[in-house]
């Protein structure tokens, strides 16, 4: 169903910028496959990367749920 | 399902003593129970101590409990409300009609019929129950969610609902909210204050530390429960507390990633090992984790974990089964990700063939796919799909071919076999046919290509189950005479199997030959024939251990043997049956419950009414103990056939709407034809017999009397020296006179009629 929806909204892959409380280290690199990873100074991990469609964004969304972490912002980044 | 791993999601965890008590959260959770509200919800991320403080409240309350653990693997309707009804059984009084193996039986699952049954049952219940629904965001099917809705607005006072999830759910929480009928507990009351995190680290965890180092930690891990817990096991033990403390509360870093490092690194490396290589495993057992450590340990290191409070959680009362706590879980995983990715392949492989050995195929598989190994998870389905299949568990044989990629099942004829066969019972003849016909295609090329597995056991059972496939689809499109053939084609190469590949290729085969024949000849009407065929089939299918086709071609044969009016052959048929079984190690069996049913059939026909509900008493119960749903129906079809010929009108209208009921759910194509028969057969036996509008000739009466005694048309073309063309066009004309479209109904109006 999420696929589906993802099909109807968005059905290319874009670039999303996701960030989260606290720094995260190597072992967390892991969950963000394909993302980078950056520290900013007001200790928040800024995730920055390319999602498929709706779906795969929203699978990143569920792993940072589970992990929990605090999510500060997820922004679609136009180029 | 196998009930040893079902106990473990429906185990109530211990509560721990080890715990701050939340005597605040409990009075709430207590007083909006007692206030009738119809939902509490526990909505907070991982780590907050969600399950804890459940199991706490649960434990104090003295009334009855049910507790369901979900994984990702219920995201399904079937799979969520089996477990759903399983849970409630636990506590209830049994439900009257077994709402959990509907499910396994049914072809295509009704969730509202299901779901009016379920709330008719809980509000029957003579008591209050709790159902906790823990990890429920792993839930994101909208059908269940739908369905969970109408529970909501449907169900009884007798059943409280609590839910304890990650993510809200999309129910209707704000009118909930509104209208006072949800008791909610969010992530804001179940932080620990700093009195509770005082208590906590120094009176549970007596780190004696002081007020401000208390705050420190409370600030970083701003309560979070799983962040102390992990800070106040780093400094168990250890001498610089101090420096500790500096650098977590210092560091910016996020608080489990760094405190999940710092444990581990201070474990005892053969305990950092077991950690990271145990960690990829959804449920720990000491043989399994000895088989994936490829050690001897592992029972000493699980105690040892349990000892550390190592987020080691018991899943049944035996301690046999545990399981990390999510979050730590996670982190070993990434840790081991990071650090030994090679290894990966390797555990998961180790812990699918111990889950295959141990005969947990459904585990093994889900390991398989992990590596992923899609050669290996395809032999683990042809292993095991049959046996699953004839235990009559379809759905579960369907998830593991739906979980397969499709390339996987078309290149592999053994795949496909088994997929045509969950596609029979579905009734998609085409797609059968069109996977037949890549079989045959894929060995063209192989023997092409010079490389066909002639000798292979597996080639030779594909190339009979194909040609049977075949028959089985013609028969069921009505073209008998070509299903004949291609079974006959089929039938002398069986002999020679026996001497290359063994006898129990060769039973096999024989089992399903000559089960088709009986089948196809009874639906051609040559009774005779299909008796004949229907006969040989038990001695082989003993020795192969299709107990299957053993049960239905019995009750097959002995309905044959009525139709043909012998009685007593009938009666024989069935008794002996039984009485090979009784010794016999698959007796219990849920496909014997046919045998016995077929003998309260035959029984009614000899009005030996007292027999005939002795077995039929025996044979619903076993259905009914098995969970068989399709047999249960079936069970209550000749019941209502026995007390409908007793004149018990009102049971037998009773029985025939168990059966209806079963037939709304499970929705199967042969159930449906066997209420329309004997819908059918109540109404002609009740109605008095109507003279035949168009009446038989001479001749055609002839004909029918021949075919009464069970003659063949060439048999009867024979006798009365004329054409067999012509015996086939009396038939067709006696046939539309009687209003009937086969030989056996024919022979049976013929009798109720007196015409012969």
């Amino acid at each position: 169903m999420a696929y589906i929806q993802g099909m109807k909204t968005q059905d290319t892959a874009s670039k999303y910028e996701i960030r989260v409380q606290g720094y995260l280290g190597e072992n967390a690199a892991i969950w963000f496959d394909g993302f980078d990873m950056e520290h900013d100074p007001a200790g928040e991990t800024i995730l920055r990367g390319t999602v498929m469609d709706q779906a795969a964004l929203h699978g990143i969304l569920d792993r940072i749920r589970d992990l929990g972490l605090t999510l500060t912002l997820v922004r679609q980044i136009k180029e | 399902m196998d009930s040893s791993l079902l106990r473990t999601k429906l185990f109530i965890p211990a509560a721990s003593t080890n715990i701050i008590h939340r005597h605040r959260l409990i009075e709430r959770l207590a007083a909006g129970f007692e206030a009738g509200k119809a939902l509490t919800l526990v909505s907070a991320p991982a780590g907050y101590g969600k399950t804890t403080l459940l199991t706490e409240w649960v434990s104090a309350y003295k009334g009855r409990t049910a507790w369901l653990s979900l994984d990702e693997r219920d995201n399904t309707p079937l799979r969520f409300w089996a477990y759903f009804a399983a849970a409630l059984q636990t506590v209830s009084k049994p439900f009257e009609r077994d709402v959990f193996e509907i499910l396994e039986s049914a072809q295509d699952f009704d969730a509202n019929r299901f779901l009016t049954v379920l709330v008719n049952e809980i509000s029957t219940a003579e008591q209050l129950v709790i159902l906790v629904l823990d990890d429920f965001h792993v839930i994101s099917n909208l059908d269940i969610h739908a369905g969970m809705n109408f529970l909501l607005e449907h169900v009884s006072p007798s059943l409280h609902l609590v839910i304890a999830t990650r993510t809200d759910p999309p129910l209707p929480l704000s009118r909930l909210r509104v209208r006072g009928q949800m008791t909610e507990i969010r992530i804001a009351d179940l932080r620990f204050d700093i009195q509770e995190t005082s208590a906590f680290l120094n009176d549970l965890m007596k780190l004696e530390l002081t007020e401000s180092e208390v705050r420190a930690l409370e600030t970083r891990t701003e309560g979070w429960i799983a962040g102390l817990q992990l800070a106040a096991i780093s400094m168990q033990g250890r001498q610089d507390t101090q420096a500790f403390l500096r650098n977590f509360t210092g560091s910016q870093h996020f608080v489990l990633e760094y405190l999940v490092e710092e444990v581990l690194q201070r474990q005892p490396e053969s305990l950092q090992k077991f950690l990271l290589e145990t960690c990829i495993l959804p449920r720990l057992s000491a043989p399994l984790c000895n088989a994936v450590t490829d050690s001897t340990e592992s029972a000493q290191a699980l105690a040892d974990l349990r000892r550390r409070n190592l987020f080691v959680i018991p899943l049944d009362s035996e301690h046999y089964w545990f399981r990390y706590h999510h979050l730590f879980a996670e982190f070993l995983k990434s840790h081991l990700e990071r650090t030994r990715p090679q290894s990966l392949p390797v555990l998961h492989r180790r812990a699918a063939q111990w889950f295959q050995e141990n005969d947990y195929p459904e585990d093994a598989l889900r390991h398989a796919f992990a590596i992923p190994d899609y050669l290996y998870a395809s032999r683990l389905v042809v292993d095991n799909w049959r046996r699953i299949y004839h235990q009559g568990r379809l759905n579960t044989a369907i998830q593991w071919l739906d979980a397969l990629p499709p390339d996987f099942i078309r290149q592999s004829p053994p795949l496909s076999v088994a997929y045509c066969w969950t596609l029979f019972v579905r009734g998609d003849y085409d797609r059968i046919e069109t996977y037949l016909d890549e079989i045959t295609q894929t060995f063209e090329q192989m023997a092409a290509a010079g490389n066909l597995p002639k000798d292979h056991p597996e080639y030779n059972i594909v190339l009979q189950q194909v040609i049977l496939l075949r028959a089985v689809v013609m028969r069921h499109r009505g073209d008998v005479p070509a299903a004949l053939k291609e079974i006959e084609q089929l039938l002398p190469t069986i002999e020679n199997l026996r001497y290359t590949l063994g006898n129990v290729v060769a039973d096999m085969g024989y089992t399903a030959c000559y089960s088709q024949m009986g089948y196809t000849y009874a639906a051609a009407g040559d009774l005779e024939r299909a008796a004949d065929y229907l006969s040989r089939v038990s001695p082989h299918a003993r020795r192969c251990g299709n107990i299957l086709a053993l049960a239905h071609t019995t009750i097959e044969l002995a309905r044959i043997s009525l139709l043909l009016g012998r009685l007593e052959q009938a009666e024989k048929i069935c008794r002996d049956e039984l009485s090979l079984t009784e010794q016999a190690a698959y007796a219990d069996y849920p496909a014997f419950c046919l045998i016995h049913l077929g003998l309260a059939n035959v029984l009614r026909e000899k009005k030996a009414w007292d027999e005939a509900e002795h077995y039929l008493r025996q044979g619903l119960e076993t259905a009914q103990k098995s969970g068989h749903q399709y047999y249960l129906a079936q069970g209550y079809l000749i019941a209502t056939r026995l007390h409908h010929a007793q004149g018990k009108t009102d049971q037998a209208q009773n029985d025939l709407r168990k059966a209806e009921q079963i037939a709304e759910i499970i929705h199967n194509r042969f159930l449906n034809d066997a209420i329309a028969q004997t819908c059918q057969a109540m109404k002609r036996k009740a109605a008095p017999a109507q003279p035949l509008i168009e009446p038989l000739s001479e001749r055609e009466l002839e004909v029918l009397r021949l075919i009464c005694a069970g003659k063949s048309n060439q048999e009867i073309a024979d006798e009365l020296f004329i054409a067999l063309d012509t015996v086939k066009r009396h038939a067709n004309n006696i046939y539309g006179k009687l209003s009937v479209k086969r030989r056996a109904q024919a022979i049976l109006e013929a009798r109720r009629l007196g015409l012969v």
